[in-house]
């Protein structure tokens, strides 16, 4: 077994981080995230593979956008 | 900050070093944190590696996710998703995620191959999770032989 390097890339999540990964999420599956916030309490996202991800990134960007305003 | 919630992510990080220093995880090791609404600022959030996720020594990938409360001085991951995914394609993924239906989608359940159907699972962590999949993939032992390299073509 070889070791080929690693390092710890360890930090917070910028707005612009959360904003760029929920437009991925947006342009994959044809809808914004509110759209896919709503469907999920419906119940009607099984195929969207990252639901669980995708769910917490809106959470997430509610935050850095809430603090973003407060700025 | 909670020392819970910070000893946890000290957890976290001392795992991705073992898995590093084994030489099963390599190059950047990528964990994002974040704060949720839904929980009091430095008693938990989310912690993710993903886009990039987590390289192992074989060029298969590793997205993290986890939503993580404490909870009586306890840890509570409420949600997680872990997606091992191998280069061909085949990959396994666990999740815990809120449910309505839970015989379609069991609250702990996991994928195999296809995003459909959603499988009961066991609760899992992330150091199940990793253990697994070096006992699994990565070692050299008879068993592992018998897994890694084998092709697979389906139709369900």
């Amino acid at each position: 077994m070889v070791a080929t390097g690693f390092y710890i890339d360890e930090r917070d999540m910028t707005l612009e981080e959360v904003v760029e990964a929920l437009k991925k999420y947006e342009r994959k599956y044809g809808m914004t995230s509110k759209e896919f916030y709503e469907k999920w309490k419906k119940g009607e996202t099984y195929l969207v593979s990252e639901s669980v991800d995708w769910r917490g990134l809106f959470e997430a960007y509610q935050v850095l956008n809430g603090q973003n305003h407060k700025k | 900050m909670s020392a819970i919630y910070a000893e946890y992510k000290k957890h976290i990080r001392a795992l991705l070093t073992e898995y590093g220093r084994d030489g099963i995880l390599q190059g950047a090791i990528p964990v994002r944190f974040s704060h949720v609404e839904s929980i009091p600022q430095d008693e938990g959030g989310i912690i993710r590696a993903r886009d990039p996720d987590l390289v192992f020594r074989d060029g298969a990938k590793l997205a993290l996710y986890e939503k993580v409360q404490v909870v009586n001085n306890e840890i509570h991951l409420l949600n997680y998703s872990y997606h091992y995914e191998r280069p061909n394609g085949y990959f396994f993924r666990y999740e815990r995620e809120d449910t309505t239906d839970t015989l379609r989608k069991p609250e702990y359940h996991m994928h195999v191959i296809f995003d459909l159907p959603h499988f009961v699972a066991p609760p899992v962590n992330l150091e199940i999770i990793l253990k697994m999949i070096a006992v699994n993939f990565y070692s050299q032992d008879i068993y592992s032989r018998q897994i890694v390299g084998h092709a697979i073509n389906l139709t369900v």
